[in-house]
């Protein structure tokens, strides 16, 4: 009898766990949940926070969830959210990984007509021509709102140039070779040898795509590039872009301005005062409240190879809608969307982040913005970086062979042939 | 109830018993383990329609300088990651057998790192370890060094810096391990050696180690397993630089899976990391067993 009642207990506790293992819920009353998968940086996601609480607040059935996660991080979670099924409806993605996303075919093009516009033609009047281009295919769709388009200038210690006898106004840097001398000056060393103030820094441990913002421009002045015109083959070994990455490697080697590897974060060594110079994009502002820096910088237009052809880098992330999820939930995506990029000036106010549409110059954000005018200068000079359907591989090429440059001591002209073959070898792979 | 009705009735209730055990395997082991072999003679990327390739996967893996110097990282790491690993934590379950005053003090400090979270620790040890952290500092103050040591960015050190974060986080799990196999010698042994005129080292040698041996043969598959799938400190500390350097098989794996999208291609990369623990466990198995032969 106890056996029995043993065994009818056994297989009773098994059916009752199988059968918990999901609930029916009534979904017609539950507002529809859409998630949008954002980069982290703080003001941003708190800037997003506050617009998904007002969209709920007046579209009830909708209920917009934001997560964030680290940018190096979040092009894995997107791939696998959506492979397993549980991806977002929206997301932003560095423009670097563009060509992936088409490549993979996981984004729809953008509902203009959800999204309230009477033609794709009324869609694009409201951005920056070379921005919206930027993100169509040859289908005639666009496949993004490019919705940070973001100029990286040259930040400086007003503080450290002063003490170096150096007025920050007259003297600093406008070309890279100035950037090397100037640096040279603002270093200072203990008398062990200790690094303790770095004339100029790089992006060592920064997600690699830093380097695309860092080093693309100089890449871009000197007229070099990763790839060929057609993306075909890699021509970061050729001349022009062996010069880029020589400016690099004699700020380390020659002038010793940086150590690689002595910052867990070399945004906090601005932050912190201990670094004289860095490159960073025009949202810095927002990450130095409360901190050293604070009211000791400056932004100036970004060091060229020849100053009277400026070229910078325009960095951005790009929101994208999901087509693996139902097209009720993409249309509702788009809505949100649309309701996120509609105030360029709101955006940049909160966030830092400069949205690409010409009514973003007319806004009192940007006119009171401090050095609007220097980004203005970096702005009319910014193109996208080249994407492709291999940039994980490209951007590791590249982590590399800079690397093996300034952690190492290779020289730039071997490091970029190991690159060329690498990314040449994830062509012909794909 | 004739004996057979009641044997077989037994062996159902056996079953039963053992069904949620068995459904769970097959389901979270068996299962991912054999869409992983699938996987590995495809060309996929996770999310287009998979194409079958046979073995190229396999044979692009062992052409592949990243594979082979990631093999090579991997074998430095394990030997030199284990062989000390299993001294330190051999020595302190030895000192910390008999209970004296402060040894159990001593014992929860050895452990508390096995609890701590694993990503949290690295990113300080990263921060100890930098070139002008407090480790080059003390080590500098007591005149062990003159200059200061790259540690996680010199290729010579990177992989010793890890293998110090390691040996710290797990010496104190391998210690329990060993504790409890010292516990299940009998004192008798010890006794009668000591009235022999057995020295302190005579009875590790000729006594601890003989009888610590099923623990030792578990220790070091457990130890094995640990070790070929460390991955969060090397993410955390190195990225698997500099020069990949400290870029192992794991770290590959993830990386060619998850940044790459070459899903095939990782999957191979896996089923050869099992084949690796498989043929080593093997090994181990055989010598535990002609040892007690």
């Amino acid at each position: 009898m106890k056996k029995k009642l043993l065994t009818f207990f056994l297989v009773f506790a098994l059916l009752f766990s199988l059968g918990g293992c999901g609930t029916v819920e009534k979904a017609a009353d539950k507002p529809k949940d859409i998630e949008v998968w954002v980069h982290q940086h703080d003001p941003l996601i708190a800037w997003m926070e506050d617009k998904a609480q007002e969209y709920n607040a007046e579209n009830k059935d909708v209920n917009v969830i934001i997560r964030a996660f680290p940018s190096g991080e979040l092009p894995e979670k997107v791939y696998t959210g959506v492979k397993g099924g549980k991806g977002p409806a929206a997301f932003d993605f560095l423009c670097l990984n563009y060509k992936s996303l088409i490549d993979k075919d996981i984004i729809a093009p953008v509902d203009w007509e959800t999204m309230g516009y009477a033609s794709a033609e009324a869609f694009a009047s409201e951005w920056y021509e070379s921005s919206i281009e930027g993100v169509r295919e040859n289908d005639g769709n666009y496949y993004a709102l490019p919705y940070t388009a973001n100029t990286w200038s040259l930040f400086i210690n007003a503080k450290h140039f002063k003490k170096a006898g150096l007025d920050p106004e007259k003297d600093y840097p406008k070309t890279w070779e100035d950037v090397q001398l100037v640096a040279e000056k603002l270093t200072i060393r203990d008398e062990k040898g200790k690094l303790v103030q770095k004339g100029f820094d790089l992006p060592f441990n920064q997600p690699a795509h830093w380097w695309f913002f860092v080093w693309g421009p100089i890449l871009s002045q000197c007229g070099g590039s990763v790839l060929s015109e057609d993306g075909s083959k890699a021509t970061i070994n050729e001349a022009p872009a062996v010069k880029s990455l020589q400016i690099l490697y004699d700020m380390v080697h020659q002038y010793k301005v940086t150590e690689p590897g002595t910052a867990v974060n070399e945004s906090e060594g601005f932050r912190d005062g201990t670094t004289s110079m860095w490159v960073s994009g025009v949202w810095s502002k927002g990450t130095f409240a409360g901190r050293e820096i604070e009211d000791k910088y400056m932004a100036v237009p970004l060091p060229q190879i020849d100053p009277n052809n400026r070229i910078t880098t325009l960095g951005g992330y790009w929101w994208h809608v999901s087509n693996k999820v139902d097209s009720n939930t993409q249309k509702e995506a788009w809505k949100f969307l649309n309701y996120v990029t509609s105030d360029p000036g709101n955006q940049f106010e909160k966030t830092g982040l400069l949205m690409p549409k010409p009514s973003i110059m007319e806004s009192q954000s940007w006119k009171d913005y401090p050095y609007s005018d220097v980004f203005t200068i970096d702005l009319d000079a910014g193109i996208w970086p080249q994407s492709s359907p291999v940039y994980p591989q490209i951007e590791k090429a590249v982590a590399e062979a800079i690397e093996r440059s300034l952690v190492g001591d290779m020289s730039p002209q071997k490091s970029m042939d190991i690159a060329a073959d690498q990314i040449n070898k994830a062509l012909q792979e794909k | 109830m004739s004996s057979t009705k009641f044997h077989k009735k037994q062996n159902a209730a056996g079953a039963l018993f053992l069904a949620p055990a068995v459904l769970i395997l097959l389901v979270f082991l068996a299962y991912p383990v054999i869409m992983a072999f699938i996987t590995s003679l495809t060309k996929s990327d996770l999310l287009t329609q998979p194409q079958w390739v046979g073995l190229s996967n396999f044979l692009s893996i062992f052409t592949s300088y990243d594979f082979l110097n990631s093999l090579k990282v991997t074998a430095r790491f394990v030997i030199l990651a284990s062989i000390p690993l299993s001294v330190i934590s051999l020595a302190l379950a030895v000192v910390l057998r008999k209970p004296f005053r402060g040894s159990q003090f001593f014992k929860l400090i050895i452990f508390a790192p096995v609890v701590l979270s694993e990503a949290i620790t690295a990113v300080v040890w990263k921060m100890l370890l930098n070139p002008y952290g407090i480790v080059n500092d003390y080590l500098m103050h007591w005149g062990f060094i003159e200059t200061y040591i790259k540690w996680l960015i010199d290729p010579r050190y990177a992989l010793g810096g890890i293998i110090l974060f390691v040996l710290w986080k797990e010496m104190g799990y391998f210690m329990i391990i060993f504790l409890t196999g010292l516990q299940s010698i009998s004192d008798d042994y010890y006794e009668a050696a000591t009235i022999d005129g057995a020295s302190s080292w005579h009875q590790f040698f000729y006594i601890t180690l003989p009888l610590l041996k099923p623990t030792t043969l578990f220790a070091s598959i457990i130890m094995l397993i640990n070790i070929l799938n460390t991955f969060t400190p090397f993410y955390v500390m190195t990225g698997g630089g500099p020069f990949n350097s400290t870029k192992v098989l794991s770290m590959l794996i993830f990386d060619t899976g998850f940044k790459f999208m070459l899903m095939g291609k990782a999957a191979a990369m896996s089923v050869i990391i099992l084949l690796i623990v498989a043929v080593l466990s093997i090994i181990l198995f055989r010598m535990g067993r002609q040892d007690n032969v």
